[in-house]
């Protein structure tokens, strides 16, 4: 017999540790990884949920009145839907890997602290914002032929 | 402590353990490294549950393929080696966002906790077989299972059609942009 309380706190973590890692990182991709941490909570629940006999929870926590009857849904949705999670996970990760390689084809950084804008341009768009670290790192290819330092930054100029 | 809730303590502490390394290792490749492990325990945790199929989606899809695309989308937005300070935010962002982790776990786990309390579960394994799942699944779960063979069809079309370069465009943008000039 499994306690049920180890897959809860199981998935609690895995749920905390992907917001943290949602939220914390600059890294698209690694921003990516902590949205998979919380699909796979959500399927941990979901694998635990078909485990439980007929009538869920209600009939474990009872008290004892009678014997849980083991479940004889041939549906099992528990494990079906945590086969659904992963399959949209996987369509998932795959979409927004493209739109994370278009972004750092266009831009030369994924860094999210640095894209302020998602539109090409527009009167308030900036491409080299304060600090200028990803103007010298990320643009030198970008730049006409000669020292990077001796140019000035260039400014990304918009037509009306 | 039964051998199969030892089992399963082993294989949640090692996802648990592996996951929070997964989002605060400075390093970006052992992040993506640290997930693998993550996910392959999980499918531990899974084949103690009785879940056998889902234990093999789980490898064949989030550890097969998943990590192998996360893997290769560092590598081609030339993600840095070695130790990295930069790959957090801010340090406001940083403590905003622990807040938000802590508060996430204790919600989820204290809602959950008070809900199961301290009932037990009995895994059946011949619950989990392919067989068993694929009945269920080719049978009362046939329309929804066409939908996401719908959806992954899209998803395939949608990265397609986001990461490709149109071929007049190529020329005209960024001449001087090696990944364009390449494909």
């Amino acid at each position: 017999m499994i306690h049920l309380a180890g897959p809860v706190v199981l998935a609690a973590v895995l749920a905390g540790a992907g917001v943290y890692g949602l939220l914390a990182r600059r890294n698209a991709v690694l921003v990516l990884i902590g949205a998979e941490l919380m699909l796979n909570a959500a399927n941990v629940l979901a694998v635990t949920a078909s485990t439980l006999p007929a009538g869920g929870l209600a009939v474990l926590r009872g008290g004892g009145k009678a014997a849980p009857v083991a479940s004889t849904d041939p549906l099992l949705p528990g494990q079906v839907l945590a086969i659904v999670v992963i399959t949209i996970a996987a369509a998932e990760i795959g979409l927004a890997l493209a739109v994370v390689l278009l972004v750092f084809r266009r831009r030369s950084s994924i860094d999210l602290t640095q894209l302020r804008e998602l539109g090409e341009a527009s009167p308030t768009y900036e491409e080299h914002p304060d600090d200028g670290e990803l103007t010298a790192a990320g643009h030198e290819d970008l730049l006409p032929d000669g020292p990077v330092a001796a140019r000035p930054v260039p400014v990304v100029e918009v037509t009306p | 402590m039964s051998g199969a809730e030892l089992l399963f303590a082993a294989f949640a502490l090692l996802a648990a353990a592996a996951a929070l390394l997964a989002v605060t290792s400075r390093h970006v490749v052992h992040a993506a490294l640290w997930l693998v492990v993550t996910l392959g325990s999980l499918a531990g945790v899974y084949l103690t549950l009785g879940a056998e199929l889902v234990a093999l989606m789980q490898l064949l899809v989030y550890v097969g393929a998943v990590v192998v695309l996360v893997l290769f989308a560092l590598m081609m937005t030339r993600a840095p080696i070695g130790l990295r300070n930069d790959l957090y935010a801010p340090r406001g962002q940083r403590l905003a966002a622990s807040v938000a982790g802590l508060a996430t776990a204790g919600l989820v786990g204290g809602v959950l906790l008070t809900a199961v309390s301290d009932a037990g579960t009995r895994p059946d394994a011949t619950r989990g077989t392919p067989q068993a799942v694929g009945q269920a699944v080719f049978g009362g779960w046939a329309l929804p299972f066409e939908l996401l063979s719908l959806l992954l069809l899209a998803a395939l079309v949608g990265a397609l059609v986001v990461s490709r370069v149109p071929a007049a465009a190529d020329a005209r943008t960024d001449p001087a942009d090696p990944m364009e000039a390449a494909s």
